[in-house]
């Protein structure tokens, strides 16, 4: 790190400009400019004393050793005044009247547009009439020897540029009969000006490179552009050839003058002060005074380009654009080549999306000013938002190339290159853009939105709080915080951070509801609905807060809460079906069927999707023992939704009910046809159709549930009856076994096995003979089948009584000790069950089951360690069964892996695609994630299986509006700053 | 040309050049005492100088200058060769 002190005039601030715009900062370098001419304060003296270069200004004396007293060991790099006041023989002696206002400092007719002669006219009261001829016909020469002025003048500038090392007196000697070199004494134009800057650029070992771009880019000087009029006769004895008695020269942004007339107004001190008020003003906030204080000044100096073309600003951020336009093209009239009044032109058409003329209009800046790189900047991000991303990105690099060190420049070129997919290349222009600019907020705002979009949390973590140290009210950057924070595994942190937020913004609803959410995730569900609630009180006609607030109810099992959130829904709407229809299936989940016909009847009033309310009125006639009426509305749904093969299935149950075994099976069949990789479809098929006697065609369909899912024990147990039908008790056996193994927790298939192997030993003993037995199947399952009845009799006292006695006996059995955990559970003895679970496990470690409902115990008891362990041992056992995946999902979860929780329930979803809690947990882990699109895939997947479910409609259309109205960040941070 | 009328001839060239009725040259006069005197009209009131007396100073004269006294003494001597 470099501090670097640029000390002097109007020249030096000239260097200090040039040196920041064309050479290439180093790291952490400091620059800082210091007037010389006036008195240097506290700060200043230190930033002198602890430079490492000091740039100053040479004037007619030796340079001290010191700089103003202050003692530096600091490198020292010396600048020659430069001045032409030989030109000018009167100048220097400001106007007698001449005053600073808080819009002109140095008043109007300071020294470098001062005249000394006129001051004498004006001190003597000669009239302005006279005194203007009297001047004009005064040979300068005879009263001050211009050739000898000449002489000592470059006398003095060679001495200023030998003790600095300099050669500016021969630029100004060879150059000043043939072109305007100086614009006033002091501020000379482009030759001397890139002549001295150079020759400094030199001296501090700027690149050659650096240099000639701005040798090139020179277009104009970078001094103030007020000319101080030449005397006729000084024009005539030095035989300047660029100026004559007509030459107009411009004072200040009023307009051009003649010799005679500036001195005519210089005699009168005229001066246009509402223009120069109003142009201040427009840089102000006050922009109705400025165009009042404008239209003052260019009633006075119609001519004035610079005064047109604020107006032309001052209008723009009024509104009015038509007025706009119109002052920027009366400006551009008076100076046409003006490329700022251009781009400034531009980009109100812009604003009024006139896409044609805008990039007409910034190309003639670009015409006018081919060096500037902040033009072809503006149009890249113009046609980058236009769609035309190649040429966007060809101007970007043009841009680049104009101002290599351009931190803006670097920024419009990631975002180009992001566009065209290029990540890479937009994180190296983001990461270029932040060296070049490390306290840029909007740089690194870039760059970490970059790194979000990732999802390389650690790398943007940082970033965003950069941005946070140096805004610290800076909303939108502390949401991405928060959200980092949160995706990096870090939920306190995120939590902490989202309530240093609220403090600021207390009645930020939508903070609130993320706040809830984060609740949510953090297992604070009490925490996260009472926010919520708080949220609904700030903002009671919201009905985002009440859908959330169904949805974390719903989360939470509080149906009261739920059917609230929904009542209040629907007094906000009342036209919307949406919550009519949840507020149906919640009732009839309640079995409140008068309330649940008459939402569903209101639902049908409004528009609402008929096939899930003919379901819901289906649900409610089976209930209600109307199997009639339900087979009607499930028929009616089926109408209505032919491709639904669930409501085939459905409808073919009623029918079977009712006995209408034709119905139920030409139903059946539909649901197959619509899918007949539904192994339940498939299965229910083969039921109905056993029911009629055709055992051959009911085997056909349940093995085709067999090969659809091999792990369904159900499917195989329902074959193994078929089987025994059809009088192959061998084969049946062979099925019932291997519906056991796959669930050998499972009693009712244990039962049906020692059935069929009953049946077999009575009528193919040979057979039976080279079947393995299954050991002790009959005996355990009938103390298990015992204890089951008196929990489903609902005495599970005794059920356990029965179960605790047979875990006494030897040798001990793995198949007691996992019911009686279960039954442990019923009784609410957690630490019982959790034992059972554990000796069962000791017993057969190798019985996924177990594992699993041992894991499902062990995270309830908050041990989501040892959880995780024993699912992982079933999933490494058995690791083709979709729950087991899907259950260590909710221990990771719980542990706070997002992302491995996610895999885990892919895992399950990819295992049985057909499972709508699987897709219903993976979306909500999506969701969670951030990631709304897989959310509604997932979910939209469910939907696609279960299409009466009014829960997963209602939740993917919340989704989807989600997805489509994103909350803007800068309406967030507009919330926040109100 | 006596000094007293050099001194005379001066201070009404310095009153010109600097529209002040008010300046009364004295040999311990220096640009400070003279509002307006400065760097940047020094060169233009030294020619004016050399116009008004018909004078041309040396490069080290006009170096060497830090008051008039010192400025009459240049003037009275290059009058008197």
């Amino acid at each position: 790190m470099a501090r670097l002190a640029f000390i002097g005039n109007c020249q030096i601030e000239a260097l200090y400009n040039l040196y920041r715009k064309y050479v290439e900062p180093k790291a952490d370098d400091i620059f800082r400019y210091i007037r010389s001419y006036e008195s240097i304060g506290h700060a200043d003296r230190e930033f002198i004393g602890e430079s490492d270069v000091v740039i100053e200004q040479v004037q007619d004396f030796r340079p001290k050793g010191d700089i103003a007293g202050i003692v530096t060991r600091a490198r020292r790099i010396f600048v020659p005044v430069v001045n032409a006041g030989f030109l000018w023989p009167y100048a220097g002696q400001p106007h007698p009247l001449n005053k600073g206002e808080w819009f002109i400092e140095g008043g109007p007719f300071g020294s470098e547009a001062s005249d000394a002669f006129l001051n004498r006219m004006i001190n003597r009261k000669v009239p302005a009439d006279e005194a203007v001829a009297r001047y004009r016909d005064t040979d300068v020469n005879r009263a001050m020897n211009l050739d000898r002025l000449l002489e000592l003048s470059l006398e003095k500038q060679r001495a200023r540029d030998e003790l600095a090392g300099f050669e500016i007196a021969d630029v100004i000697a060879q150059h000043f009969r043939d072109e305007p070199i100086f614009r006033t004494p002091y501020h000379p134009n482009v030759r001397v000006t890139m002549a001295l800057a150079t020759q400094f650029f030199e001296r501090m070992g700027v690149s050659i490179a650096d240099t000639e771009r701005m040798r090139a880019s020179m277009l104009i000087t970078p001094f103030p552009k007020e000319e101080l009029p030449l005397h006729p006769s000084v024009v005539e004895h030095f035989g300047l050839r660029y100026a004559n008695s007509q030459t107009r020269y411009r004072f200040l942004h009023e307009g051009a003058y003649t010799f005679e007339e500036y001195a005519e107004r210089y005699m009168r001190y005229e001066w246009n002060a509402a223009l120069h008020e109003g142009v201040a003003l427009a840089r102000t906030d006050d922009a109705t005074r400025a165009v009042v204080r404008l239209r003052d000044g260019l009633a006075i100096s119609p001519r004035s380009a610079q005064g047109h073309a604020t107006m032309g600003h001052v209008l723009h951020r009024l509104g009015d654009h038509q007025g706009a336009i119109a002052s920027l093209k009366t400006s551009l009239q008076i100076e046409p080549a003006n490329a700022q009044v251009c781009s400034a032109l531009a980009g109100v058409f812009t604003h009024l999306q006139l896409r044609d003329e805008a990039e007409a209009a910034i190309r003639e800046a670009m015409v006018f000013d081919p060096f500037e790189a902040h033009f072809p900047t503006l149009l890249s991000h113009w046609l980058r938002a236009w769609g035309r991303s190649a040429e966007a990105l060809a101007l970007a690099e043009r841009s680049i190339a104009l101002a290599p060190y351009s931190h803006g420049g670097y920024s419009e070129l990631g975002f180009c290159k992001e566009g065209a997919g290029d990540i890479l290349g937009a994180e190296a222009c983001f990461r270029r853009a932040a060296e070049l600019a490390p306290e840029d907020v909007g740089v690194l705002t870039h760059l970490a939105l970059l790194l979000s979009k990732q999802e390389r949390w650690l790398e943007a973590l940082p970033l965003w709080q950069r941005v946070l140290d140096q805004q610290p009210d800076n909303g939108h950057a502390r949401e991405h915080l928060i959200d980092a924070l949160r995706k990096s595994g870090s939920l306190p942190a995120a939590i902490a951070s989202m309530e240093a937020m609220l403090k600021r913004s207390p009645r930020d609803v939508g903070l609130l509801s993320r706040y809830s959410a984060y609740l949510l995730d953090d297992n604070r569900p009490t925490d996260a609905v009472i926010v919520l609630r708080t949220a609904t009180l700030i903002e009671p006609r919201n009905p985002k807060l009440y859908q959330e607030l169904v949805q974390l109810c719903q989360k939470t099992g509080d149906h009261a809460g739920v059917e609230a959130a929904l009542r209040q829904l629907m007094a906000i709407n009342p036209e919307e079906p949406g919550p009519v229809v949840q507020l149906g299936h919640l009732l009839a989940a309640q079995k409140r069927w008068t309330e649940m016909r008459a939402a569903v009847d209101t639902a049908l009033a409004l528009g609402g999707e008929p096939v899930g309310l003919l379901c819901l009125l289906a649900t409610m006639f089976q209930e209600t023992g109307d199997i009639e009426s339900a087979a009607t509305a499930l028929a009616q749904a089926v109408a209505a939704s032919p491709q639904n093969g669930d409501l085939h299935y459905q409808l073919s149950k009623a029918w079977h009910k009712l006995g209408r075994l034709r119905e139920a099976v030409a139903a059946a069949s539909a649901g197959v046809a619509v899918n007949p990789r539904n192994p339940h479809w498939q299965s229910n098929l083969g039921y109905m159709l056993s029911a009629t006697g055709d055992y051959d065609e009911a085997e056909k369909a349940l093995r085709a549930a067999v090969e659809v899912n091999p792990m369904g024990a159900g499917f195989r147990s329902a074959l193994a009856d078929i089987l025994l039908l059809k009088g192959d008790a061998a084969a049946a056996v062979i099925a019932a076994s291997e519906a056991v193994a796959l669930a050998p927790d499972q009693v009712h298939y244990r039962n049906r096995l020692a059935h069929m192997e009953r049946a077999l030993a009575r009528e193919e003993p040979m057979a039976a003979e080279r079947i393995p037995p299954t050991a002790r199947v009959e005996t355990v399952v009938s103390v298990i089948e015992q204890a089951r009845l008196l929990l489903d009799g609902g005495d599970a006292k005794a059920s356990h009584d029965l179960l605790a006695e047979a875990a006494q006996q030897e040798p001990p059995n793995g198949d007691v000790f996992y019911w009686l955990s279960h039954v442990c559970t019923v009784l609410n003895r957690a630490d019982e069950a959790l034992a059972a679970a554990q000796r069962a496990v000791d017993l057969q470690p190798t019985n996924p089951h177990w594992l699993v409902r041992l894991g499902d115990l062990q995270m309830n008891a908050g041990a989501p360690d040892a959880a995780e362990m024993h699912l992982r041992s079933a999933i490494t056992i058995k690791p083709d069964i979709g729950g087991f995946h899907d259950a260590l999902g909710r221990v990771l979860f719980r542990k706070g892996m997002l992302d491995q929780a996610i895999a885990a329930v892919r895992e399950a979803v990819r295992l049985d695609a057909e499972n709508i809690h699987f897709l219903e947990h993976l979306s909500q882990l999506l969701h969670t994630a951030g990631d709304t699109g897989g959310a509604i895939v997932a979910l939209e997947r469910a939907v696609q299986i279960k299409p009466e479910n009014s829960h997963f409609v209602a939740s993917l259309e919340r989704l989807r509006l989600r997805e489509m109205a994103p909350v803007e960040p800068s309406v967030a941070t507009a919330a926040i700053s109100s | 040309m006596t000094e007293a009328q050099i001194y005379e001839q001066l201070t009404e060239l310095f009153r010109e050049i600097f529209s002040d009725d008010d300046i009364i040259l004295k040999p311990e006069t220096t640009a400070a005492d003279i509002d307006g005197w400065d760097s940047f009209n020094h060169i233009s009131i030294i020619v004016s100088v050399e116009t008004r007396f018909g004078i041309k100073m040396e490069t080290r004269e006009i170096e060497g200058l830090n008051n008039i006294g010192t400025l009459v003494a240049i003037i009275l001597k290059k009058l008197a060769k």
